[in-house]
């Protein structure tokens, strides 16, 4: 049995997750990971059902084929049933993010699709669209000093305050192979591939994690631009700010089924109150990278 | 139009700044009110007419009364059709 934290979580594992942080066995465990059999769910008219998917409030399963059934239940529980001959790393993989995302769910949190660093011990959140270059720009602040907090997925919870804190997930990041700069370039070590036949690479950062919450301060929204070579920088406020986090939920296409509605709403009408947020728009190619972090870093030091 | 109106029960709200969001739970969609739409928004907080609401505002802003009734009037009978006020009963 392996004793992990991830998500803000402290769980028991009978599979072996190099990419967490390892933890102290302790009394108290909020989630289980088992290998075994699926049990059946049992479905309303609204939850949503396919031959591979199922997700209810309190049940999700997800069928991957050549890899495993996995069953996530009540927030507290995780079953795999492998298929014969599965890839491990895919079978973690589909784990750490759909599984996890569903877990997130059914405890009544609502886990956001971002990176982040940490600054003067506040958090500056990168939104965008998967190819926007969260990682990029991530990995150039790293360059540059500053410290990786998460590379895709940031926790959110409510303090007794009112305020919006975030834990990370866990300490991995992901690089596409075809990125503008080796990650050794960074110090992260050597890569190892997430996926077989996909040029994706995780680098570990286990001795620069941070397993406590931090405040999100700062946000950027990363988006093409594709008439301009400029990289422009532009104050997102109020509504339209609102807008832009309401899509940033992590697997928001599972909300409707899971009965977050309000939570959704309130989290993040607190959040577009609490950010500092801007909209940065560049043409994707390796020569406006340097102008794009500049500008970034800019933005960081004068608004705190 | 004739009556008093009232907000819906089933809509939650939040303040961004200036600004007003709301999400109606039976629908899932969000609705947005600017600053002067969210003073109205407040007032209807309890059963209120057109007239009363009319009277708040010109006391609060410097507007024709007939431009204000007139735009009052369209701003409930948007909020009508999307069922986040009702006639208070």
């Amino acid at each position: 049995m392996y004793n992990y934290w991830a998500y803000g979580l402290l769980l028991q594992s009978e599979v072996f997750f190099p990419e967490l942080m390892p933890a102290a066995c302790v009394d108290q465990t909020d989630l289980y990971v088992r290998l075994g059999p699926i049990p059946i769910i049992e479905t309303q008219e609204n939850d949503f059902v396919t031959e591979h998917l199922i997700i209810t409030p309190t049940a999700y399963k997800l069928v991957v084929q050549g890899t495993a059934t996995y069953y996530a239940e009540g927030g507290k529980t995780i079953l795999i049933d492998s298929f014969p001959g599965h890839d491990p790393d895919t079978l973690r993989l589909f784990c750490l993010s759909n599984v996890f995302a569903a877990i997130l769910h059914q405890r009544k949190t609502i886990p956001l699709h971002c990176a982040a660093i940490v600054y003067r011990e506040q958090l500056v959140l990168f939104f965008g669209a998967s190819g926007a270059g969260k990682s990029t720009l991530l990995a150039a602040l790293m360059k540059r000093g500053y410290a990786p907090f998460s590379d895709d997925v940031c926790v959110p919870l409510m303090d007794s305050a009112g305020t919006v804190q975030c834990y990370s997930s866990y300490p991995m990041i992901k690089y596409w192979k075809n990125e503008f700069e080796l990650p050794n370039a960074n110090g992260l070590g050597q890569g190892h591939q997430l996926r077989p036949g996909i040029e994706k690479f995780g680098y570990y950062f286990h001795d620069r994690f941070s397993t406590d919450p931090q405040k999100p301060f700062l946000a950027f929204f990363l988006e093409k631009a594709m008439l301009s070579k400029a990289v422009k920088i532009e104050p997102s406020t109020g509504m339209e700010l609102f807008v832009r986090l309401d899509a940033q939920a992590y697997r928001s296409s599972h909300l409707p089924f899971s009965g977050l509605q309000v939570e959704h709403f309130q989290l993040f009408t607190t959040l577009s109150n609490q950010l500092k947020a801007f909209v940065v728009s560049r043409q994707e190619d390796t020569s406006t990278v340097q102008l794009l972090t500049d500008l970034v870093e800019d933005k960081i030091k004068t608004s705190f | 139009m004739q009556g008093q109106y009232v907000q819906c029960k089933t809509i939650f709200e939040s303040k961004i700044g200036d600004e007003v969001v709301m999400l109606d739970t039976e629908s899932g969609f969000y609705f947005g009110l600017n600053s002067v739409a969210s003073d109205i928004w407040s007032l209807l907080q309890q059963p209120i007419s057109l007239d009363e609401i009319v009277q708040e505002l010109l006391e609060q802003y410097a507007v024709d009364p007939q431009v204000c009734t007139d735009d009052t009037r369209v701003l409930l009978e948007q909020m009508l059709d999307k069922k986040i006020i009702t006639l208070a009963t």
